[in-house]
């Protein structure tokens, strides 16, 4: 008989052990599978919302336009080279000034906005509070922020009065009507940002050419952020190019924590796996230390001991992970279809550090998020057995017989 | 008239040499100068017309204006050319200032967070409209340097801002022509004494009531080869002005 079939037949003699060993490897391995998925999903709803928010993955602007926002320092050449790159881009256009309604006024930051090619890079257009978004059939229509809004006590169908210098010099002034408003995106929007049409901002400002800012998305979930920015600053030479975590570094912080805070807990979960299969298989030696001394007065070496009990170990292993696959994979498709909804918990909308989040946390499944749990399984559960399968192997045969 | 003034007295220029503590009091000479200063374009009220050329790196441009100032408190200005920014009138009621746009038929308060910005593209602020300040009051000055420069018999004047004052500056050097009591030139520094700007004064012209500088040069210190120059045509002091020129409701009319 060979080595194989000795630790099966071992293994089907105790089969009470087996499910009871490999019931609690799978249990922990399906939660580490699940909650691996879970916090994946949170991290990917995160960054999601930064990026479709308004950020994007990448932008590119005019050397020095971000420490100093000045209308003339523009992006001269053209953005349409991306599309030979193949990426989703947008143009925008940024300039201050003042808006007023009756005797309330409030500082702006006026964004001229690519109605066509913004909704490739954002999801700005759908976020909204209050009545539409942007129609380059209605130049005079403007969407502003929430506290800008709340500043000015406007709503869709007011009038505004804009005031501005035009790059000319000369005073930029228009009456605009409020289309729509802004659900909370980003403390910086919602405080000022009042988008119009690029076609009413290049009237207004008198600025002919040229774009502040140009925005991209990447394509993928978990996109190459540093090929991306090759590729923009091939299209657009000269221009400074920052990903999204150079540009929200306290986001990028707070993502980088929570990959921090996944891998303690899921440290002290395989720990906690660890310590049950250690736990299994040190009885399982233990209840069959006769057993183990016959065989060996029969004859059979060391070596061979310490192979079944491996064996054994490799069996429940494999069985324990084909339960945590199939549970927490049902259970992490479960949560992918039925995301956790949260905002019944919140006053109003959840932001972190100062960009709005959306709480509605679903699981992202990735075969590295199952498979490495199960990996792991295998892995602890040949560590666990090795100090057993050793006392195991080196057991003196008379004395292991005469145990009581 | 007060708009020049405000304007003028607004800025300055100072050496290194005179970067030295601030003094406890002021000289009484000094102080006696600067109200002279003070009430070179100031009268109960003024009437003045100007011409405003303004020269930066991305544009140049020449307004018209007319302006009125009754008190301390109180400017209208009205643009009279070019045409694209003529009708649009700036009123300064006390610490507020309103902009009529004709385009829009709107009146509208600038907040405070305006008042830094540019006034009409040129590089004054809105906050230069707004503060009335007399820099014999709100300076503790010295005679700084009294002696020959550039040909001629000139006092330099060095103010520091008094510890109650709301004041921008933090530090005014103002060179003055010792045989007419003339300004000549104010440098302006900010807190950290860093200096923020230059003032330059000149064509002495006889306005009838009183001879004073017609020109004022504006020169950014951070932005090389720019500059704002005003140039008045005319001035009228204690010219009779009626209070509602500073109303609100006037504010649609040009002039008063």
């Amino acid at each position: 008989m060979n080595t194989v079939q000795l630790a099966v037949r071992n293994v089907e003699r105790k089969r009470a052990r087996l499910l009871v060993t490999a019931g609690a490897m799978g249990l922990a391995g399906a939660f580490v599978i699940f909650f691996t998925c879970l916090l994946d999903g949170f991290y990917g709803t995160m960054v999601g919302n930064v990026v479709d928010n308004e950020c994007a993955h990448l932008q590119a602007h005019a050397p020095g336009w971000r420490a100093d926002p000045d209308l003339y320092n523009v992006i001269k050449a053209d953005p349409r080279a991306l599309d030979a790159a193949g990426l989703a881009w947008a143009p925008r256009l940024s300039a201050f000034g003042l808006a007023a309604k009756g005797e309330a006024s409030a500082g702006i930051e006026m964004r001229g906005i690519d109605c066509a090619r913004e909704p490739r890079v954002s999801k700005l257009n759908t976020r909204l509070l209050l009545g539409a978004w942007l129609d380059p059939a209605d130049p005079h229509g403007v969407v502003l922020g929430r506290r800008l809004a709340e500043k000015l006590a406007a709503r869709p169908g007011d009038e505004l009065v804009l005031l501005s210098q035009a790059a000319d010099g000369s005073t930029a002034n228009e009456l605009v009507k409020v289309r729509g408003v802004l659900m909370t995106v980003s403390g910086r929007t919602d405080e000022a940002a009042l988008l119009v049409t690029e076609g009413f901002f290049r009237d207004f400002f008198q600025l002919p050419q040229g774009w502040h800012e140009v925005a991209v998305r990447l394509p993928g979930d978990a996109p190459d952020l540093e090929a991306g920015r090759r590729a923009l600053q091939k299209a657009l030479p000269g221009a400074e190019v920052l990903t999204w975590k150079e540009l929200l570094p306290d986001m990028a912080s707070i993502a980088d924590m929570e990959k921090g805070v996944s891998f303690v807990f899921m440290t002290i979960a395989y720990l906690a796996v660890g310590m049950v299969v250690f736990n299994a298989m040190l009885m399982g030696v233990f209840e069959r230390i006769r057993e183990f001394g016959i065989m060996k007065a029969l004859g059979v070496g060391p070596g061979r001991v310490a192979a079944v009990i491996a064996v054994e170990a490799l069996l429940e292993a494999g069985l324990a992970s084909l339960l945590a696959g199939a549970l927490g994979l049902a259970l992490a498709v479960l949560l992918h279809r039925h995301p956790l909804d949260l905002r019944g918990m919140l006053s109003s909308s959840a932001t972190v550090s100062g960009m709005a989040f959306d709480p509605v946390i679903g699981a992202l499944i990735t075969p590295q998020a199952v498979l490495r749990p199960l990996a792991f399984l295998f892995v602890l559960s040949m560590a666990a057995v090795a100090y057993p399968a050793y006392r195991a192997a080196t057991l003196d045969p008379l004395a292991a017989i005469n145990h009581r | 008239m007060k708009f020049l003034p405000i304007l003028a007295l607004a800025l300055g220029l100072c050496p290194a040499a005179h970067a030295d503590a601030p003094p406890s009091q002021s000289d009484p000479r000094a102080v006696a100068l600067l109200a002279k200063v003070d009430d070179l374009w100031r009268g109960d009220a003024s009437h003045t017309v100007m011409t405003m050329r303004v020269k930066t790196a991305h544009y140049e441009r020449t307004l018209k204006l007319e302006a009125w100032t009754k008190g301390k408190y109180r400017t209208l200005v009205d643009i009279l050319a070019p045409a694209k920014d003529a009708g649009t009138i700036t009123l300064k009621n006390n610490e507020s200032i309103y902009t009529y746009l004709p385009r829009t038929d709107r009146t509208i308060k600038l907040n405070a967070g305006m008042m830094g910005g540019s006034w009409m593209g040129s590089h004054f602020t809105n906050d230069d409209l707004v503060k009335g300040s007399r820099l014999s009051e709100d300076y503790i000055s010295v005679v700084s340097f009294e002696g020959q420069r550039g040909g001629r018999d000139v006092l330099e004047l060095t103010l520091w801002p008094r510890p109650t004052a709301a004041v921008v500056w933090g530090k005014i050097v103002s060179v003055i022509d010792a045989a007419t009591d003339m300004p000549i030139q104010s440098t302006y520094y900010d807190e950290d004494l860093k200096l923020v700007r230059r003032m330059d004064f000149g064509a002495i012209k006889d306005f009838g009531q009183r001879k004073a500088p017609s020109t004022l040069k504006l020169i950014p210190a951070d932005l090389p080869g720019e500059w704002t120059e005003l140039d008045y045509e005319t001035m009228q002091l204690d010219s009779a002005i009626p209070d509602d020129t500073f109303s609100l409701a006037r504010l649609k009319r040009r002039g008063p």
